[in-house]
């Protein structure tokens, strides 16, 4: 044990161990994350949900897993073969990366970068290549519409993401997510969601718009373009490209916390549980994932010309403004 | 009428009809843009029954919308040629599969106007009964299936729920939850069960202690609906009536026409009740008037069970039905338009001819007409619209 | 935009009543519903007191009662009378319209609880009554009669349609 411990000295090694964890937690994640998500559905929809295998249906991720591994990997016959399978590993493994800087307690992250912030926001725009390439590679009329329809949609929502972040920055003055959470202190009232109220809506906004989840879901839009990039896939290839989505929920989830609701900090400072205050760091992120979920069950999809103009004339006008309020403020206090 | 304040607050925001974005096939031939020809259906996961609709794509703009019909087609018309009278009733349950009585009902009064029958009061109570809580069971899934097309799959199941509590009071009225076969030549096959007006009284109240907040509360309001439903699938009234449309889609126009009205049958001139209509002609002006209508139907519900005489419910139509040489007419209001029979008798027990003029074919000669011009994600809602049935337009 | 927003807020508001309201499901295999009285299942008959009318066969819409039906004198009072040796009800066809069940004569044809059919070959569901299998695949060969010819003959008569004034004015 004692040597075990030692090893996660050498830089080197307690990189890749924790890599492994990471890694490890993210596919895990996307299991029980869609356990949640058709646990709330069927109980919003006066359901209950998957409930028959294990104690109150929670071995179904399981079951489900083994059904996926087992089932055959088909790929349409005159698809761009190369391109289609690379687009699942190429929509998973961003999601995975930006978990790298993301810090669950004090000492618990990956790669404590300075630069994590750029790193998250050059991470995520990957994500709109394994779209297109799953698009493309399928050749199928209703996947490439859905794959133009995703790229339009990732690369606009970038914009509003990018400034968002922007006001953050500049109150704390540094790029690492380390120092943003330590700046925003362990009182509700400090956290940044307070004082840069907008920009934490058009965060929420973009970041849901960014990981294509409803009302936001036009790349998939199963009532008219059935799943959109994903229609072609099957087996693991589409249990993978389910991994990438719940991977990148949770992501944003976690970062919209880290940045804006005061990461691992605890609410008031004598709820503070020391060495366990990753546990705030999971309530919160647990909590922006279920309104994720719960706006996903309340409403319906917007259209691209929609899309485009919430995002282009209402967060980015937004965006800007408060910038400058931010910049005003810091100026005269 | 219920869309005058809205029409005259959003008069000045009206955006440009959807032909405008259409580009001019020269333009295309200039600048060589291409378009995607795409089959949507019949197995699409959306589409209202088993349609295909062929459709050429602009980006995502739709330049050409054909509806492929036929993929359902189990030539009722000619199955009903070669039964006796009464053994046609099951099988007009399989038109409309949503509209089960007023099929049947339509069917009936067809050959009663070639029988000269006379019907019971009780039973002319309970067939009106029955099609205003056939009503509900299909205008309260409608607007769930409009919700699922629009990418919210929450209201489909609270109206299914409902949907099923009242197949649950026609099992027990006529035993079977779908295909009911109750209305017969005559009068109807049996009396209501002794417990039945209360539970018909227990569910309508409490389907109006929820109406608000299930259909309208979690629907109306939404921003995202209503940008979705809002001067998409715009139609003008003459239009409508050009193209034969009726029902929800018709007096969404603004066009009061309603056969329960205006060719009065059965009951109905003794009933209290208005005709909803609308004047934007969109999707959201039929699910105004959707709802609006499930309103009217729960009045006409109460109504029918405080009046509801007592007595026989069923006339004297002799052993076997055989009407004269001659042709006899029905048409009932289904919750999709008008329903009507035309039948053509020729002194046999068996029909020489049976028509169906079905609200779920007429009506979908809308697409063809106001499709083009939308983006591909504005069929659905205008679906949604049409609400056409597939065991209705294919027959 | 003076309330953007509200009424997304009011239908998640619906959302989080339901998401901690009763629910409705039942567990099927579990929890079976009670049946109602009038309610249709599979038809089954009681062989005992069919006196082979034949009237279920002819007027089953789907043709899925086959009868094969010989004079027999069963109670042995010396008169033969018909007697369904042969009695198959196809579940495959059967749409439990519950008119064979109207025309019975003698109330020996009757709707059952069941309904709950499943097979993995369709003529497993054909349901042998009688001493005698039946095919089940062989159209039974309904009495209609056939058609007279009506065309030519007498052109059906027209009925003129009720004129409202409403079709006047438009």
């Amino acid at each position: 044990m004692q040597t075990f411990l030692n090893l996660l000295e050498v830089e080197p090694i307690r990189l890749l161990i924790s890599f492994g964890a990471v890694l490890f937690l993210v596919l895990n994640l996307a299991a029980v994350l869609t356990m949640a998500e058709r646990k709330v559905s069927g109980y919003i929809h006066l359901r209950y949900g998957p409930n028959r295998v294990g104690p109150r249906g929670l071995l179904q991720p399981a079951a489900d897993v083994f059904k996926l591994f087992t089932k055959e990997n088909v790929s349409p016959g005159r698809s761009d073969l190369w391109v289609f399978l690379g687009a699942p590993i190429a929509m998973f493994i961003p999601a995975a990366l930006v978990w790298l800087v993301v810090p669950f307690a004090p000492d618990a992250v990956v790669a404590d970068l300075n630069v994590a912030i750029l790193f998250f926001v050059a991470i995520t725009s990957i994500g709109a290549l394994g779209v297109v390439m799953a698009g493309y590679g399928s050749r199928s009329a209703f996947s490439l519409l859905g794959a133009l329809r995703g790229a339009a949609q990732m690369i606009s929502y970038e914009v509003p993401l990018i400034l968002s972040l922007l006001g953050v920055v500049m109150l704390t003055g540094s790029l690492s997510l380390v120092d943003v959470v330590q700046a925003q202190g362990d009182t509700i009232w400090t956290w940044y969601f307070l004082p840069q109220l907008p920009m934490f809506i058009t965060f929420y906004i973009a970041g849901l718009a960014e990981v294509k989840r409803v009302p936001f879901d036009l790349p998939e839009g199963e009532s008219e373009i059935v799943g959109g990039f994903m229609v072609e896939y099957s087996g693991m290839t589409w249990a993978l490209i389910q991994a990438a989505e719940f991977a990148s929920m949770a992501v944003i989830s976690a970062v919209t916390v880290t940045l804006f609701v005061g990461g691992w900090q605890p609410p008031l400072p004598f709820l503070d549980l020391g060495p366990f205050n990753w546990v705030w760091f999971g309530i919160k992120t647990a909590l922006i994932m279920f309104t994720f979920q719960w706006i996903r069950w309340s409403v319906p999809r917007l259209r691209m010309d929609q899309l485009m103009d919430l995002g282009w004339k209402v967060l980015v006008p937004v965006t800007l403004i408060w910038l400058f309020v931010t910049a005003g403020a810091m100026l005269v206090f | 009428m219920l869309g005058e304040e809205r029409r005259a607050e959003h008069e000045g925001a009206l955006t440009e009809p959807p032909s405008s974005r259409l580009v001019s096939p020269d333009i295309r031939d200039e600048f060589g843009l291409e378009t995607i020809d795409m089959s949507m259906g019949p197995q699409h996961p959306a589409m209202h029954g088993l349609l295909r609709l062929i459709l050429e794509l602009d980006g995502e703009t739709v330049v050409r919308c054909d509806p492929v019909m036929g993929y359902l087609h189990r030539c009722q018309e000619k199955i009903a040629e070669n039964r006796m009278y009464p053994a046609v009733i099951p099988l007009t349950d399989r038109l409309d599969y949503f509209a089960n009585m007023h099929n049947e009902h339509g069917y009936c009064l067809a050959v009663e106007d070639l029988l000269d029958v006379e019907i019971p009061p009780r039973a002319e109570y309970i067939r009106v009964l029955m099609c205003e809580l056939m009503r509900l069971a299909s205008h309260i899934p409608s607007i769930g299936f409009l919700m699922l097309e629009l990418g919210a799959f929450t209201p489909i199941l609270y109206a299914f729920r409902e949907r099923e509590r009242i197949q649950s009071i026609f099992e027990a009225v006529t035993g079977a939850r779908m295909m009911f076969h109750y209305i017969r030549i005559g009068g109807v096959k049996a009396d209501l069960p002794p417990d039945i007006p209360q539970k018909i009284w227990d569910y309508i109240e409490s389907l109006e202690a929820h109406f608000q907040r299930d259909f309208v509360d979690l629907i109306q309001g939404n921003e995202i609906f209503i940008s979705r439903t809002r001067n998409v699938g715009k139609m003008t009234q003459e239009q409508a009536v050009e193209m034969g449309v009726t029902g929800p889609a018709l007096r969404c126009t603004g066009v009061d026409f309603d056969i329960r009205l205006d060719y009065p049958y059965s009951v109905y001139p003794e009933l209290q009740f208005e005709v909803i209509t609308d004047t934007a002609g969109d999707v959201e002006a039929s699910y105004r008037v959707r709802i609006a209508e499930c309103l009217q139907s729960i009045s006409i519900i109460k109504q029918c069970l405080e009046q509801m005489p007592e007595g026989e419910v069923m006339g004297d139509t002799g052993r076997r039905i055989r009407p004269d040489e001659g042709e006899g007419f029905g048409r009932v209001e289904s919750p999709r338009g008008e329903y009507a029979v035309h039948v053509v008798s020729d002194g046999s027990d068996t029909p020489y001819r049976v028509h169906y003029r079905d609200p779920s074919f007429c009506n979908m000669q809308l697409l063809q007409e106001i499709v083009p011009g939308h983006y591909l994600p504005d069929i659905m809602p205008i679906m949604g619209l049409v609400d056409p049935v597939s065991g209705g337009w294919d027959k | 935009m003076p309330q953007v927003g509200q009424g997304i807020l009011k239908g998640m508001g619906v959302t989080l009543q339901h998401l901690f309201g009763q629910k409705i499901t039942r567990q099927y295999p579990e929890y079976k519903r009670e049946l109602p009285e009038r309610s249709r299942g599979m038809l089954t008959v009681d062989m005992d007191r069919c006196i082979a009318c034949l009237q279920c066969m002819r007027i089953c819409p789907d043709h899925c009662i086959s009868i094969e039906s010989t004079k027999r004198d069963a109670d042995g009072s010396g008169k033969p009378k018909p007697f369904a040796v042969g009695f198959v009800i196809d579940d495959s066809r059967c749409m439990y319209c519950s008119l064979c069940v109207e025309v019975c004569p003698v109330n020996c044809i009757y709707h059952t609880e069941e309904f709950e059919a499943q097979a993995y070959d369709r003529l497993e569901l054909a349901r042998q009554f009688g001493e005698l299998p039946v095919d089940p695949t062989v159209d039974p060969k309904p009495t209609v009669k056939k058609k007279k010819k009506p065309t030519g003959k007498k052109a059906p008569r027209t009925v003129e349609q009720p004129v409202s004034e409403k079709d006047d004015a438009a």
